[in-house]
């Protein structure tokens, strides 16, 4: 499985250096709830694990294409749909390890050393992550079955993190800019839920207890968010849209298999 | 079934029977009046001893006698008029429980009265708890008051409560070390001078303590939590708020520690917000001198809004969500505060940084247009935008020079959790098993 690619352990590297990059950020301040420090965490966790979801999903689709090992497994009496849940549990599985091995590595030195992260938020940035990692993963299954080769999933992988995760407030402001004020919060609202970076975001934040500085206009959304079915509510959102995401990537993948 | 509920509606008629008859058996003789009739028969100056009890409201003291409660005793009044009423001045009332269960509009204790002496009085009310019209110079200490119900989870909606203890055109009054709890607003001014509030608890009301058009007001050593806002000061010029500490007002989407509207020349010193949904919320306020708060943990941590000429100096500002937003506030004067999300230089070793710190306002401004974008609060795109929006510095608020290090005394919190090891354990050899199995082993 994924393990015997390199690419894996560079990423768990780089997310260990990562995660105790966190905790030292956390020991300067060791703060419970909502608080600059939670944010600046969060988000550091949203620029790395799109990323790496994004990249390590679609190379991992790409190089079946380019070296050919898509084309031996269509011989085989392997069904499309097997072929893509497997991919796709799989490569969750991949990022969710290196994930553990990262915050594990944090949190046992933050617990040894003192500075350390309180056992509720430590948890949830842990459920933030593989919640992202499992939607990214999604769309990382849609990039590697659109993309040719390893270099157009690149491009379009980063593309698409760029925008989801840096350039989405821009964009929203400049589009719903020309909206009428009407429909900017239905609109906005809507394209929140197609985004997973802002969907997971906005829950974790409401979780953490920050809800009210969404302000008067999300006073429904967040008591929503904030109710024990809010959860269930949010883990089923989030299993529609990565049902959806690897539904789209079976059906291309099956069509180019008859074609061959 | 029926049968079973007429048997449940007997016996809790039964049980209501038994505890109505067991206080007036036990005090026949103290039954409705009766302290009425002692106030009538004593002299001004004399001292009336309440014997412990249930008594029935409603009572008028009008001349200057000193009512002491022994411990049980109790005023209850289902009236629409208050359960106690004062008109003499000189008058002082401790050591009594008083409820007023009435909805109507109107108050436990009325005090029409100067130079009165309210203490160690517990009130339940399903009106206002304590109501001064045109009183002076009283002293109201140690009394609790609450909403009457609150305790049997009825919910009631805070529009509909009350306020705690309630002035209008009442001067020179001192209100000291009361505890008050969910009610509308816990200590209410309003066109009142010169009054001191002072080491009073408030939580789970609407206000803590509000003040409209109020001049020379003390509020110090005040603690509120829970609170939709802590404190909220409006129409006021030369007020002194200092020592209080608003904390936990979050819940709310209108929630401040403290808030400032329309206060000038005031001093707000030495208060701690924290927890707050917003620290200190300043708007139309000019000319106030705001130092040595400790502003921690709150989303925001000090917003202003048109106001100016304000002088904020050495308050620390750790670990806000926003430490301070300023839109259309010009010539506030910033020096010498603690910013934690601020790195400065300090060449010359005075512990103030060589360069200044300035607050982008393009965020506030963003939302005020479009409050629907609040959405993106800190979200890692706005804050790349915000970097990209830097045109007009010269128009943003700047604190000259930071502080290097906090102004007061900073706990931190070096915790160390035992959950989370263990957490962390299960989480590497979780991961250790998989990449075993699935990596090292295969090859």
């Amino acid at each position: 499985m994924g393990f015997r690619n390199p690419w894996a352990y560079s990423f768990m590297a780089l997310f260990i250096v990562f995660s105790i990059i966190l905790l030292l950020i956390n020991a300067r301040n060791a703060v419970e709830g909502y608080s600059g420090v939670t944010s600046a965490m969060l988000n550091l966790i949203l620029y790395l694990v799109p990323l790496m979801s994004l990249l390590l999903g679609s190379f991992s689709l790409t190089a079946e294409k380019e070296e050919g090992s898509w084309r031996l497994l269509s011989a085989y009496p392997l069904g499309t749909l097997s072929f893509i849940v497997g991919k796709y549990a799989g490569l969750t599985l991949v990022l969710w390890v290196i994930m553990f091995v990262g915050y594990g590595v944090s949190g046992m030195l933050g617990a040894v050393f003192g500075g350390g992260f309180a056992i509720s938020d430590f948890v949830l940035f842990i459920a933030f992550s593989m919640g992202l990692s499992f939607l990214f993963v999604a769309i990382a299954m849609m990039i590697g079955t659109f993309a040719r080769n390893r270099w157009q999933a690149l491009t379009i992988s980063v593309s698409i993190w760029f925008f989801a995760v840096i350039g989405w407030s821009s964009l929203l402001v400049a589009i719903l800019g020309m909206v009428p004020y009407l429909y900017v919060k239905p609109a906005l609202i809507f394209l929140t839920f197609l985004n997973p970076a802002e969907l997971v975001r906005l829950f974790v934040i409401v979780k953490l207890g920050g809800g009210s500085i969404l302000g008067p206009e999300y006073y429904d959304w967040v008591h929503w968010i904030g109710r024990a079915d809010g959860t269930l509510w949010f883990i089923l959102i989030c299993t529609l849209w990565a049902a959806v995401a690897a539904g789209i990537a079976y059906i291309i993948w099956e069509r180019g298999r008859h074609r061959e | 079934m029926i049968k079973r509920r007429g048997w449940l509606a007997a016996c809790l008629l039964l049980l209501g029977v038994f505890v109505w008859i067991a206080p007036c058996a036990a005090y026949a003789s103290l039954d409705k009046g009766t302290i009425q009739q002692l106030i009538d028969e004593a002299k001004p100056g004399d001292t009336v001893t309440i014997a412990p009890g249930e008594y029935r409201g409603a009572i008028t003291i009008d001349k200057s006698v000193t009512l002491v409660g022994e411990p049980g005793t109790v005023i209850v009044n289902d009236a629409a008029q208050p359960a106690v009423t004062i008109t003499a001045d000189g008058v002082s009332v401790s050591g009594i429980t008083v409820e007023q269960r009435s909805m109507e509009e109107s108050t436990a204790i009325e005090l029409v009265a100067s130079n009165t002496m309210l203490s160690n009085l517990d009130i339940h009310t399903h009106a206002f708890g304590i109501r001064l019209r045109k009183s002076n110079r009283n002293e109201i200490a140690d009394n609790s008051i609450q909403w009457l119900g609150e305790m049997s989870g009825q919910e009631v909606k805070m529009s509909a409560k009350r306020n705690g203890i309630d002035l209008y055109d009442s001067h020179d009054n001192v209100i000291s070390g009361n505890r008050i709890s969910s009610m509308n607003d816990g200590i209410y001014q309003e066109s009142s001078h010169r009054n001191q509030v002072i080491g009073n608890r408030i939580d789970h009301s609407r206000y803590g303590i509000h003040c409209m058009y109020t001049e020379g007001t003390i509020v110090r050593g005040n603690a509120g939590n829970y609170n939709v806002t802590g404190a909220m000061v409006m129409g006021v010029t030369d007020a002194i708020v200092e020592d209080n500490s608003f904390t936990k007002q979050s819940e709310n989407v209108n929630s401040q520690g403290l808030l400032l509207f329309d206060v000038h020349t005031s001093t707000i010193a030495n208060n701690r917000v924290e927890g707050n949904r917003i620290g200190f919320y300043v708007e139309q306020s000019s000319k106030n001198d705001i130092r040595n708060n400790s502003i921690e943990r709150n989303f925001v941590g000090i917003q202003f809004l048109e106001s100016e000429g304000n002088e904020l100096q050495a308050n620390d500002f750790i670990a806000n969500v926003i430490n301070a937003e300023a839109t259309d506030s010009p010539d506030n004067r910033l020096t010498a505060n603690f910013w934690d999300n601020f790195s400065g230089i300090d060449a010359d070793g005075n512990g103030r940084s060589d360069i200044s710190y300035a607050i982008n306002p393009f965020f506030q401004q963003l939302t005020h247009q479009t409050p629907a974008f609040q959405l993106f609060f800190q979200s890692p795109g706005m804050q790349f935008l915000e970097t990209m929006m830097q045109s007009d510095r010269s128009s943003w608020t700047v604190d000259i020079e930071p502080l290097m290090m906090p102004a007061g005394q900073q706990a931190m919190a070096g915790k160390h959790n035992s959950y989370t090891f263990w957490v962390s354990l299960c989480l590497l050899l979780i991961s250790t098993i998989i990449i075993y199995n699935t990596g090292v082993k295969r090859t």
